[in-house]
């Protein structure tokens, strides 16, 4: 009959289609470990679960992306904020699961999943046998919590005004951002600062004790290098560098005089690298004054990820869209080393 | 290459012929849209009967993927969805009720689970660009969902009720009255799911899934004279939505939405003369819930005149003159504050039937809109019924979409310098018959400029700039067959679309555009037992902008039938079984879409 012939032409047009598009992707990793190299975060979409890690080598050679899925057979979160590293242990917070995932910093197998008392985590800091997570939902909750890094039990937290974002451990104490970068009501939508405020925690009462810096430009970063922290400020005409002395909760200032909107600052060896919003990256010795006037390398992209390693620059031109792209520069004369594709939204590089 | 040229070399090709092409008027039935007939002269629309919204209940995203051309973007059944038209994005597709753009004057797109699915007399789908009548957004298509009041047909009602999957129930009530001067007509709808379906398959719970809504309808049209009708229509929405979570401990985020429409027109139709004066007054109001509390609350006053008259029996000629005005309240984070904009808008269109197989329509429109310039929009539409089994059509047109509020003013990042995203783009339809069956293919090409794209700008925030250019072309077709013999009635039709879409910086297909897509619906009556079955085939879609198989949907097809009977003339059951390949499927990256589901309806006419 007419209608099952055409009916039959239909299902051969479907089959036709289904024949000559492969099926699903298949992807097998090579089993391996990951001692020897760095892991490169990648936060993924906002509202999807397509957080990921990758892993490159150490000689660079090497890299393998989604390995987080390819070692536990799951999908890792929403927005991979930060990585940090504990023992034989790597603790993966995930924003907006409201989350941390606790693997092994080897095997990359999971060995805890962290929820109690999260929300909208940020970054981690570990202290003795303790761990302390920064909270923000720019809402009610602005807080750091502390866990015992033994059982990933929760133990207290401690509430600031503003603002809650890096968190590291300096000479036995637990430094905060409590400042950070505002936006004005109208186009351009000038930066403005929320205050300008780190605060130490001290991890046995959690008592707070804030500093206030002098109110140059806004707070960009904070890292932790050979017992002290370090604070980036910028503003439209100078950069700040402040040196805390966390148990006098005094500090020092380097003055970039002429480097403006310095947005990211790390360490490695005895020198400063920082970036600013045109991703021009300088270099300076830890102890020197004299500040740089040429950028060591202009990176491409929008620099979302940065982080200086084993004499190493690495930089990501993170895509939402997409795969994001990886530049490793030389830290000392700024050449190209190799480039290569990441997850989505790439955001962080972790020597392991 | 301009207009007039190209419509000269048109006309020299064909031969002239004197015949009366002018279309005579129906005056039992008052159309809101008054417009929709006459592009119904150029221009393929499919039409979907309330019958045919009925069978994919659950959300407007359901009747368009089974039913449309249009590709629908789904964060999981019921929650945040967009269309694309031949590879477009959401907001260049215009939604319009009873003629009116209703796409959110914030987001510039139409969130299609937040529109009311019940209560329309026809569901029109479009292809292609109609700005010149239909206004801004209106470049990959349009979806028209409009109401007709009818006259002398007395006292009829329905009541229908439905029973689904996933804890979904569905209630429906429409009555309606006319006599030879009056006709009232007024549904209601509820409807609930609690949506916590599971796909083991891909390890998903369709948690924090839940949604409800509600809508009423009211249309009333008065003949104040001989040939003038007073009429007006109402639609009040209210829904509650929450947003699925992959995990027990994700953030849960809920969007609450309110929206009323009322129109009035007035209208004259003389067999020379028709106007129709509309006033309207739309009203979006959302609230969302979630780590960040926003919401917004969208005013539009519109004010519309169209003018149709007949030169002679061959030349008409159409003036439709709008002001609009458009005030916007964003509340919690987006900033935006207080902002309304005036937009003015003047459009001409002239029709030349030169036989009664040949004519042509030339239209130019002018927006007058308050902070920026916007183009002068044009469209050229030509068809030419060749012979008995063949006709063809030829479509070319200017279309844009103004920034939104949210482009224009969000904080931070909102760019007060955009300029309108604008396009060009030919169609063509060729249209064969066979018997009992009618081909209909249409090839076309779009090119939109000036798109509009969020970008990093390094401090922080993003922002939007009038950066990208996207090519799209491709190709639409339609089988349809209908036959009746005895007391069996079968009806078929079947669409294949073949979308490229390209963005011209990456010259990489543009994500969540298929290349293929095939659906077919199929309709068997005998007697008081109908079936039907639905089926629909999605290929290869990427879903990021580098063509990644990795992060790419894979081919699937779905099918869903059902079966219904109507006892003693009145009362109908039926029952639906949706999916029943039980496919594991995705619009969206990481959103699966039920597997088999059921569901019981029962219907009474009275």
């Amino acid at each position: 009959m007419k209608i099952t012939r055409f009916l039959q032409l239909i299902f051969a047009f479907i089959l036709l289609f289904n024949v000559s598009c492969t099926s699903d992707f298949e992807q097998t990793l090579e089993p391996i470990t990951y001692e020897n190299g760095y892991f490169i975060t990648n936060e993924g979409s906002f509202n999807k679960p397509d957080a990921e890690v990758s892993f490159v080598t150490q000689d660079l050679n090497f890299l393998q992306n989604d390995i987080y899925k390819a070692n536990n057979n799951e999908n890792l979160g929403d927005v991979l904020q930060t990585m940090a590293f504990n023992g034989s242990k790597a603790y993966l917070v995930l924003n907006n699961s409201n989350a941390i995932q606790v693997v092994d910093r080897v095997t990359f197998k999971k060995q805890a999943t962290v929820t109690t008392n999260l929300v909208n985590p940020r970054y981690i800091a570990f202290s003795g046998n303790q761990y302390f997570v920064t909270n923000n939902n720019f809402g009610n909750v602005i807080q750091l919590n502390a866990y015992n890094v033994a059982d990933n039990s929760y133990v207290s937290n401690v509430s600031f005004p503003r603002t809650a974002e890096k968190v590291v451990e300096a000479g036995g104490k637990i430094i905060v951002q409590t400042d950070g970068v505002t936006y004005g009501p109208a186009p351009n939508f000038e930066e403005l600062p929320t205050g300008h405020t780190v605060t130490i925690v001290t991890p046995s009462n959690m008592s707070k004790l804030e500093i206030t810096l002098p109110s140059n430009g806004i707070i960009r970063d904070l890292i932790s290098y050979n017992g002290d922290a370090y604070v980036l400020a910028s503003g439209n005409t100078n950069s700040y560098i402040y040196k805390i002395n966390s148990s006098a909760g005094t500090f020092t200032t380097t003055t970039l005089t002429g480097i403006t909107k310095a947005q990211k600052l790390r360490i490695d060896s005895n020198k400063f690298y920082f970036n600013d919003n045109t991703n021009k990256i300088y270099s300076m010795n830890l102890t020197s004054t004299t500040v740089p006037t040429n950028p060591l390398v202009t990176s491409t992209g929008n620099a979302y990820g940065f982080n200086v390693i084993d004499g190493r620059i690495f930089v990501s031109d993170a895509s939402f869209t997409g795969p994001s792209k990886v530049n490793v520069y030389n830290a000392s004369n700024g050449l190209l080393l190799t480039t290569f594709n990441a997850g989505i939204g790439t955001n962080g590089f972790y020597k392991n | 290459m301009d207009i007039k040229r190209f419509s000269a070399l048109l006309f020299v090709s064909f031969n002239f012929s004197l015949c009366f092409g002018q279309e005579k008027s129906i005056d039992t039935v008052y159309i809101f849209d008054n417009q929709m007939n006459k592009v119904k002269l150029f221009h393929k629309v499919t039409t979907l009967a309330p019958a045919d919204i009925q069978k994919n209940s659950s959300n407007l995203s359901e009747v368009l993927r089974f039913q449309s051309p249009v590709y629908i973007k789904e964060n999981g059944r019921g929650a945040v969805s967009s269309p694309s038209f031949r590879g477009t994005t959401a907001q260049q597709t215009a939604f319009t009720w009873n003629g009116i753009n209703i796409n959110s004057q914030f987001l510039g797109q139409g969130d299609v689970n937040n529109i009311a699915l019940f209560g329309y007399d026809q569901m029109e789908i479009k292809s292609g660009g109609g700005s010149v009548i239909y206004g801004s957004g209106a470049i990959g298509g349009s979806i028209h969902l409009n109401n007709d009041l009818s006259f002398n047909k007395g006292f009829s009602g329905t009541f229908n009720s439905e029973i689904a999957s996933f804890g979904t129930f569905n209630n429906f009530l429409k009555a309606s009255f006319s006599n030879d001067k009056f006709s009232f007509k007024v549904s209601g709808n509820y409807l609930i799911s609690q949506n916590d379906y599971e796909v083991p398959e891909e390890n998903y719970i369709n948690r924090n899934g839940k949604y409800h809504n509600t809508t009423y309808n009211v249309g009333i049209s008065y003949k104040i004279a001989k040939n003038q009708t007073i009429s007006w229509q109402s639609q009040f929405y209210d829904a509650t939505q929450n947003y699925p979570i992959f995990t027990e401990n994700g953030n849960k985020s809920r969007y609450e939405a309110q929206t009323l429409r009322s129109l009035i027109s007035w209208d004259i139709n003389k067999s020379k003369l028709s106007n129709s004066l509309k006033a309207a007054y739309t009203e979006d109001n959302f609230q969302y819930f979630g780590t960040y509390n926003s919401g917004g609350i969208n005013k539009n006053y519109i004010l519309k005149n169209d003018f149709n008259y007949f030169i002679s029996p061959k030349w008409n000629v159409n003036i439709i003159g709008e002001f609009q005005q458009n005030q916007g309240e964003g509340v919690g984070t987006s900033g935006i504050g207080n902002v309304n904009r005036n937009v003015g808008s003047v459009a001409g269109l002239l029709r030349y039937f030169t036989t009664l197989n040949l004519r042509f329509e030339a239209g130019i429109k002018k927006d007058f809109v308050e902070g920026f310039s916007s183009p002068v929009l044009y469209s050229f539409s030509g068809k030419w019924q060749a012979t008995n089994w063949y006709n063809f059509n030829l479509n070319f047109s200017k279309n844009y979409r103004f920034p939104s509020f949210n482009d224009l003013y969000w904080q931070p990042g909102g760019n007060p310098d955009l300029k309108p995203e604008n396009s060009i783009q030919a169609d063509m339809n060729h249209e064969f018959k066979a018997g009992d069956f009618k081909l209909t293919i249409s090839p076309y090409y779009i090119r939109i400029n000036d798109m509009i794209r969020w970008l990093d700008t390094g401090l922080g925030y993003w922002s939007p700039f009038n950066t990208n250019k996207v090519e799209s072309y491709g190709l639409e077709s339609q089988l349809t067959y209908e036959k009746q013999f005895n007391q069996h009635f079968i009806k078929l039709n079947a669409g294949y679309i073949y979308t490229k879409s390209t963005d011209l910086e990456t010259q990489k297909q543009l994500t969540y555009v298929p290349l293929h897509k095939v659906f077919g619906n199929a309709d068997y009556q005998y007697k008081f037992l109908k079936v039907y079955a639905q089926g629909m085939f999605n290929g290869l879609t990427y879903t990021t902008s580098d063509e990644s198989r990795k992060y790419a949907l894979y081919p699937y097809f779905v099918l869903n039938a059902g079966v219904s009977a109507t006892l003693l003339k009145k009362y109908i059951v039926g029952i639906k079984v949706n999916n029943i390949t039980d496919t594991v499927y995705k619009t969206v990256a990481y959103y699966p879409l039920p597997k088999r589901n059921y569901s019981i309806t029962a219907s009474i006419n009275f």
